[in-house]
């Protein structure tokens, strides 16, 4: 083929196909969040190896940690991926107004979460500290971690709340969502992990 | 004007950097940020060579008082640290960042501003690193800084330690990123035909590094982490009165240790892979055993960590196992040599400085493999682990297996960087001097560490018969410093002279080759597709001044948009055109925000930390205002 | 221009073979030491071999002209590839893997005598709990005898390692580990500590000494006794010692009970003073009181400022500590 001589445009030669495959931005968060799961996997090792090394977990006078407002505030973080969802199932059809409530919806539901782990960061210290020992250390860090993700978590939630709200988001074009979407159900997820192993284990190994 | 003369100058105007220090700041191009990791690379081994040389010092005599302990036990510290994290991953990261896109056919790296933060904050992070000597308070426990004396401020007080483990968090960062990024790039922005059978050993060796580090970093940023959290908070977890272990400590460090002298060996590979090659005039032979045998590699070194631990009580079974895979990761290791032997057996061999210090590689590699071996089985590890066997074995690896081949790596690629050939004659005079000064100084420490001399020692008696070793070993330290000298000598001497390299001096296969030296802005005019794995030595060679219908790249007259194209899937097959940042000061200023962080963290101040805390969020919002404002996502 | 490199490596395995027994691991004294040891030479001499035979493929390489046509190269690449990429190491490397578990495996623990050692910055408290001794930086141990060393520590990581007895094992704190050792002959070995532990890390040495059993037997009734009974002269200097020595230093049989340095009611029998670091005469003992550290500077043991007769008194005390 030659090239004309008569234009210095010759991007309309160009047959490329445009807006294909996922974004890179989506690709990164993905790879970030497979590092992110190492670390989680990494936090939960020291924990249950810290238990192989400790006559009885938790350790000395502490009491394995409260199940019902955990296990309640639990509940509500898991929903609200379903709400996330939801919300992501209602752009797609063109709805903003479901987008919106959805947003809305995981971040309450996150909030309250939220605010049941600061409460039992009020409380906790009466009991034990995380100089306490070693449970102590491993318990305020993996929860505090996970908490940490979680904010940030929240705040890209608020973030695309407000794009959403700008009409930033329609039908065609929501990519931003998924990305910020597969962030938010990670955290979810490592909790489903977490919970289990620092709430329930205790009360499984203690006589 | 010629439409070629057009096209290219249009190009040049659209992705050229800004002049002077504001492009300083804000350059997002990946080939000035691989030179940028190059000279800071280097910069960081000369510091860690002198001190090296300051041990040898002490070292060459018994009883010796030219350092005291203290400032011995802080120079073999910092010269293991730097080694590491500032001189031995980031100058491999240098290579990669400056050739993969090249060696791609394509642009840029898949995120450049996410490029341009990971050099700042590694930058910064030796700043961090070397701000305790202006302190007064170094690190001082090793390189890997062992609990509990490391955790415990009763052992190690002062801020020595909390440089060292902020520090080594703050650099995992950047390293962790330039992972991503690696990985993103390399799947994503191959140049059209270039299937992963296709792609150059040393793109293949960069992904393999690159999956390495995202599964090992974590666990070198929690050590050091919780070891902080221990300092800083009096946490638990490495105080055994209080139901931590000092052992889980060494599980950590060494999950991520273990994996990263293959997270530095393994793009050592993919350099001679280029190389030997090249001097060869034939194609890499075995080419899939070499890609299958990196992948191994990869990942039978996460199954080897508990070999650093033998000597800690290890029970039997868990002990036969780790000797085990690590008898087994000797076997790609070996494929890895044959196949290079097999190419130089059936090749046209050239000479020339790359291919010396790819043999250099031989010689000392091999024998630091055989010795790899030898500690790997678990009773004379026992002996060995500790001493000065162990010092030999780990320089053998690494100067072998690393220094050598990048320092053929630069006499590789300096001419295509700066555009100017290096002197041959200094060039084999720097290799020959290398060579011996590096027998004579580590060999030597094979046997005295069976005769009982440990490692970490700041002085030795007399009446060991430990003393001839030791002189002969400081004797060739400062050798191998010298050849070292010859080789800066030829790199100034290059720039000086100014003898032009052209395109291909070599005359390499790969696309690399296929840019003027140094390359424009812009790499490619004519965004090359590939059908085989050494484009140039194939008919069709692309021309990187002909630009041909179907693989332009250039926005409509009037927008002045970096454009490349993004691939996909096994065959890399177009899918978009992806559209580049332009320069941008946010990642500097992100780095600087971390920084203030780590600072505060470090001075354990809670105001120096909201002003990091502001900095940081400020700096990332800044980052993605253009995205935050609408337009393409 | 490789060859000069083979030569090298010729006169360095010469140097290594020339040392043999010269000490450390390269002379083993007893059966705890000869298995590694045994396996040490059959790994030189293997390793030798490959690092030689790798070098020859390589020099045959340099100098052959290149094959003749693509299919034939390839045929080639995949035959060096297997043979000396796969054959080859793969059985090596399983016989090493099999001596290897056989070692492991055979290492019987059935010890006559437990030996506590007790790691410290920067020297090791020994204690025979059936007898009743407590010393410091020296193990004496009857020939003949597998010994086993309970090792343990409060403060830091340290590592027990005497290389002519056996290979090493750290001392963790929160971890009890044990150690096989066992001498043929009489002797004085020495080791030092092998896991950087601070600051005077370099000056930690020990001494394995090893006695014929009738021998052992004289020295540890002789060490479980409590400090001799003191003349008049030597009263003065345990007056001086338990004014300025007994917050840390214990003499059984006095009012001395310190448990931060080491035990010194039979100091006077030990070879060394500071863990290996000066020879134990009256001259450096009087340095090592007044200052120790100008000796081993980072130790924890603080100068202790006695005017010139106490101290006169002070080291004829301590030299009756026998």
């Amino acid at each position: 083929m030659s090239v004309p001589v008569t234009t210095e445009d010759v991007s309309r030669l160009l047959q490329v196909p445009r807006g294909r495959g996922r974004p890179k931005g989506w690709w990164g968060i993905v790879i970030l969040l497979m590092n992110e799961a190492v670390l989680f996997s990494l936090l939960l090792f020291v924990y249950f190896y810290l238990s192989t090394q400790a006559p009885s977990w938790p350790p000395g006078e502490i009491e394995p940690p409260e199940l019902v407002v955990s296990g309640i505030r639990s509940v509500l973080l898991w929903l609200s991926s379903a709400t996330l969802i939801w919300g992501e199932r209602g752009i797609r059809k063109g709805k903003q107004g479901r987008l919106q409530l959805g947003l809305l919806a995981t971040i309450v539901l996150s909030g309250l979460f939220l605010a049941g782990h600061v409460e039992e960061m009020i409380r906790l210290p009466e009991e034990f500290i995380w100089a306490t020992n070693a449970y102590g250390s491993a318990f305020y860090t993996i929860t505090n971690f996970h908490a940490a993700h979680l904010t940030v978590g929240v705040a890209l939630l608020l973030f695309a709340l407000l794009a959403a709200r700008r009409g930033r988001y329609t039908r065609e074009n929501h990519l931003g969502l998924a990305t910020i979407g597969i962030y938010w159900h990670f955290v979810d997820f490592v909790w489903a992990v977490v919970f289990p192993s620092l709430y329930l284990y205790p009360h499984l190994t203690a006589p | 004007m010629t439409t070629t003369a057009r096209i290219t100058e249009r190009l040049e105007r659209v992705w050229a950097d800004a002049p002077g220090v504001p492009g300083f700041f804000n350059t997002v191009d990946h080939k000035r940020i691989g030179v940028r990791y190059l000279v800071t690379g280097f910069a960081f081994f000369l510091i860690a060579g002198v001190q090296a040389l300051l041990i040898r010092t002490q070292l060459a005599v018994p009883e010796n008082d030219f350092l005291s302990a203290e400032a011995f036990n802080r120079l073999f510290t910092m010269h293991g640290t730097t080694m590491i994290f500032l001189f031995n991953t980031p100058i491999l990261s240098g290579f990669g960042n400056y050739f993969v896109p090249l060696m791609l056919g394509t642009r840029d790296m898949a995120f450049p501003k996410l490029n341009a933060v990971s050099y700042w904050i590694y930058l910064l992070s030796g700043f961090f690193l070397y701000g305790s000597f202006l302190v007064g308070e170094v690190p001082n426990t090793g390189w890997f800084a062992y609990a509990p004396l490391s955790s415990e401020e009763i052992f190690t007080p002062g801020l020595g330690l909390d440089f060292w483990t902020l520090g080594v968090i703050f650099l995992g960062l950047s390293t962790t990123v330039g992972g991503i990024n690696f990985i993103v790039t390399i799947f994503k922005m191959r140049a059209p035909g270039m299937t992963l059978s296709r792609m150059p050993l040393f793109v293949w060796a960069i992904l393999v590094m690159s999956f390495l580090i995202l599964f090992s970093l974590p666990a070198v940023t929690l050590g050091p982490l919780l070891m902080e959290f221990d300092r800083a908070f009096g946490m638990a977890f490495f105080d055994a009165a209080r139901g931590g272990d000092p052992i889980l400590y060494q599980h950590l460090f060494w999950f991520w240790g273990h994996p990263e002298v293959y997270i530095l060996f393994v793009p050592a590979i993919g350099m001679l892979a280029m190389i030997i090659p090249t001097f060869a005039r034939r194609p890499q032979a075995g080419y899939t055993w070499v890609v299958a045998s990196l992948v191994a590699i990869g990942f039978i070194s996460f199954g080897v960590w508990v070999h650093h631990m033998f000597a800690t009580g290890v029970p039997f079974l868990a002990a036969s196992f780790f000797s085990a895979a690590g008898l087994v990761i000797t076997i790609p290791s070996a494929i890895e040599i044959f196949a290079w032997l097999a190419t130089l057996w059936t090749g046209r061999i050239r000479w020339g400085t790359p291919l010396l210090f790819a043999l250099g590689f031989l010689s000392i590699f091999v024998l630091g493999g055989i010795t790899g071996v030898m500690v790997s089985m678990v009773p004379f590890d026992l002996q060995a682990t500790d001493s000065y066997f162990v010092v030999a074995h780990l320089h053998y690896v690494l100067v072998g297996g690393v220094v050598f081949p990048v320092f053929g790596a630069f006499y590789y690629w300096l001419p295509k960087i700066t555009g100017y050939l290096m002197d041959e004659r200094l060039g084999g005079t720097s290799f020959w001097i290398m060579l011996i000064g590096f027998h004579l100084t580590f060999f030597p420490m094979h046997i005295v560490g069976l005769l009982g001399m440990p490692r970490r020692v700041y002085t030795f008696q007399e009446g060991l018969g430990w003393d001839g070793y030791n002189m002969v070993q400081s004797i060739g330290g400062y050798m191998f410093a010298l050849g070292v000298l010859v080789s800066v000598a030829a790199f100034v001497l290059s720039l000086i002279k100014k003898t032009p390299a052209g395109n291909n001096p070599w005359n390499a296969g790969t696309l690399e080759w296929a840019t003027t030296s140094p390359p424009a802005e812009y790499n490619f005019a004519a965004m090359p597709a590939v059908t085989s794995r050494y484009p140039l030595w194939s008919p069709d060679a692309p021309d990187p001044t002909e630009p041909r219908a179907y693989d332009v790249v250039l926005a409509a007259p009037g927008e002045e948009k970096h454009e490349t194209l993004g691939t996909a899937g096994l065959d890399a097959e177009v899918e978009d055109i992806l559209v580049m940042p332009h320069p941008s000061y946010w990642p500097f200023l992100l780095a600087v925000g971390l920084f203030i962080g780590f600072v505060a963290m470090l001075l354990r101040s809670a105001p120096i930390g909201v002003v990091g805390l502001v900095w940081t969020v400020t700096s990332m919002i800044g980052w993605h205002w253009g995205e935050l404002k609408g337009g393409d996502h | 221009m490789k060859r000069h490199v083979f030569v090298l490596a010729l006169l360095a395995l010469a140097t290594a073979c020339s040392t043999a027994g010269e000490g450390g691991a390269f002379a083993p004294a007893g059966e705890t030491a000869r298995q590694p040891y045994l396996l040490t030479w059959l790994m030189i001499i293997l390793g030798t071999a490959i690092y030689l035979l790798v070098g020859a493929v390589l020099l045959v390489a340099l100098r052959r002209r290149p094959a003749a046509e693509e299919a034939h190269a390839r045929r080639i690449d995949r035959r060096m590839i297997i043979v000396g990429g796969l054959l080859l190491p793969a059985p090596v490397l399983l016989l090493l893997l099999v001596a290897n578990i056989a070692i492991l495996a055979g290492q019987d623990s059935d010890p006559t005598m437990r030996i506590e050692v007790e790691g410290y910055q920067y020297w090791w408290e020994v204690r025979y709990p059936e007898q009743g001794i407590v010393t410091a930086n020296e193990v004496h141990i009857p020939t003949g005898e597998p010994i086993e060393l309970v090792l343990s520590t409060e403060d830091v990581i340290h590592s027990w390692w005497v290389p002519e007895l056996s290979g090493k094992r750290d001392l963790i704190p929160g971890q009890t580990n044990v150690l096989m050792i066992e001498a043929d002959r009489p002797g004085i070995y020495r080791g030092q500590c092998a896991e950087f532990c601070g600051i005077q890390h370099a000056n930690m040495a020990m001494f394995v000494v090893a006695h014929e059993p009738a021998e052992f037997a004289r020295w540890a009734a002789s060490q479980a006794a409590p400090a001799p009974a003191l003349t008049a002269d030597l009263q003065r200097g345990q007056d001086v010692f338990i004014d300025n020595c007994a917050g840390c230093h214990a003499v059984q049989g006095t009012p001395a009970n310190g448990q931060e340095g080491p035990d010194l009611t039979h100091f006077a029998s030990r070879m060394t003073i500071g863990a290996g670091t000066v020879p134990n005469d009256r001259g450096h003992l009087g340095g090592w009181v007044a200052n120790a550290q100008s000796i081993k500077p980072g130790n924890l043991m603080p100068p202790i400022p006695i005017p010139a007769s106490g101290m006169n008194d002070l080291l004829d005390y301590l030299e009756s500590l026998r």
